[in-house]
């Protein structure tokens, strides 16, 4: 029965069936892009730079879209939601108790899963 | 003849895997409005407590990632979602999870900083109601100035390229000669999609006659939207899946009608019990609790009524030529000793031809 469904599903003809709205409810969320993105912020040596304030800005009108502080495991942020209205991203980063790194600028072109900006020291 | 054979055998399949793809949950039953409408008779200050958030997550977290079709939605539903401070939270650890997510509100506390923070958060789907033109809203909804920041909230969502938004309306006495005017506003907003309800009698809606359309008067909300389905303009109006509606099947929305609580849709009520849409007799249908039991085993196990409805083979329903298409209307419909559809459709539409 399940192949049946299978079959179904990917003939155009029954698309319309298998997408509804329940009553009261949300239009289905159709959106195929992945969950999230996340940024690591790393030293020379390559391990993550907690208490880094990230500061995520549409690099075109320069609109805050994100603000979150590194925790050292890595950022996790919403993809689809940058990627719906910005094509490049402005990333500002500020050290805050690790004093001895430098702020930095960066442009990123598009999202990929994983985006590493390397902090230098002063 | 054939469109219908094939539809049935579809409907068939869809049921025998009942796969789950729709989850809602009533994560308040708090709400700043006081509908005329409401079927859950919310209340700013409810009796029942918000659900935490980790024993929603908790029982989400019983369906194994593999069994999580790729649009499985989640919908937050009230009372007002939006009530809630955490629903970021909630809406980032659903889509941690691998679910998308999107919420039912009034609009009333959807400002641009929320929007914000909630398409952070993830969310990819939205419906705001609108019930009339700003005198009947506002009447429909308890509250004056109600409309106008319902209006702010759907334009805001509409200007989102994000979301996959929608308006309601609830069509009754008061605003059904206002849709042309509803129409109009929302095409100039840029809404994608209209959806129209009429109301059940259930709740504070039970006993007041001003919200319920005449078989006439049905038959003209039909006809209206048949007629806006023809038009080339923004906003694409449909009817909602509310009930089998004879003639009018696949001309007033896109697919046939198809209840499908129970076969793809379930919820998460307010106390934990395990339902289908809320707005379904929770004391008559409900499958269990998820303080009590896991979420996915009753959803495989349980839900026999919802997809065997022999059972609504009775009242006018027993001997009705369109049961096998209907199977009794939607689960809605139903309420109490269950020995009666509390509203029928097609009978509307059957009835007001036969005038």
């Amino acid at each position: 029965m399940k192949w049946i469904h299978n079959l179904l599903k990917c003939c155009s003809f029954s698309a319309v069936l298998f997408t509804f709205q329940a009553c009261y409810g949300t239009p289905e969320d159709m959106l195929e892009a992945d969950a999230t993105c996340t940024i690591h912020v790393v030293d020379a040596s390559g391990k993550d730079i907690p208490n880094v304030e990230v500061l995520v800005k549409n690099n075109a009108s320069g609109d805050k879209l994100y603000a979150d502080t590194t925790n050292g495991a890595g950022m996790a942020f919403i993809k689809e939601y940058m990627a719906c209205s910005v094509v490049n991203l402005k990333f500002e980063l500020r050290p805050l108790e690790n004093a001895d790194f430098q702020p930095k600028d960066t442009v990123i072109m598009g999202l990929s899963e994983q985006i590493t900006i390397t902090l230098d020291h002063k | 003849m054939i469109g219908n054979l094939l539809f049935r055998a579809f409907r068939k399949v869809e049921t025998n895997v009942h796969e789950l793809n729709y989850l809602f949950w009533e994560c308040t039953t708090r709400c700043n409005l006081h509908c005329r409408h409401c079927g859950s008779d919310c209340k700013e200050a409810s009796g029942e407590r918000d659900m935490p958030i980790a024993d929603f997550i908790g029982a989400l977290k019983t369906i194994p990632r593999k069994a999580i079709p790729k649009n499985f939605t989640v919908v937050l539903t009230g009372g007002e979602p939006l009530m809630r401070r955490d629903i970021a939270e909630v809406g980032r650890q659903i889509r941690e999870y691998g679910c998308h997510w999107g919420m039912v509100t009034n609009g009333q506390l959807y400002t641009a900083e929320r929007q914000d923070e909630l398409l952070r958060a993830g969310m990819g789907a939205l419906t705001i109601s609108l019930d009339g033109l700003e005198a009947s809203h506002d009447w429909m909804r308890g509250r004056t100035g109600s409309y106008n920041r319902a209006v702010e909230a759907i334009r805001l969502a509409a200007a989102q390229p994000r979301l996959y938004f929608d308006v309601v309306t609830c069509v009754n006495q008061r605003n059904i000669n206002e849709l042309d005017g509803i129409y109009n506003l929302l095409c100039e907003i840029g809404v994608p999609q209209w959806r129209i309800f009429t109301i059940i009698p259930i709740g504070r809606a039970k006993d007041d006659p001003k919200l319920h359309l005449a078989d006439s008067q049905f038959v003209d909300l039909m006809e209206f939207i048949k007629q806006h389905r023809q038009h080339s303009g923004r906003t694409k109006v449909t009817f909602s899946c509310e009930g089998y509606l004879g003639r009018y099947e696949r001309v007033v929305r896109d697919a046939p009608y198809f209840c499908h609580a129970g076969v793809n849709i379930a919820s998460v009520l307010i106390d934990g019990r395990i339902c289908a849409c809320p707005n379904i007799d929770r004391d008559r249908f409900s499958q269990g609790n998820i303080y009590t039991d896991n979420l996915y085993q009753v959803w495989n196990e349980r839900f026999e009524p919802f997809r065997n409805r022999n059972w609504a083979r009775t009242g006018i329903c027993k001997n009705c030529k369109a049961f096998n298409l209907c199977l009794g209307n939607g689960m809605h419909n139903w309420h109490g000793a269950c020995d009666e559809v509390i509203n029928c459709h097609y009978r509307k539409i059957e009835n007001s031809g036969n005038q």
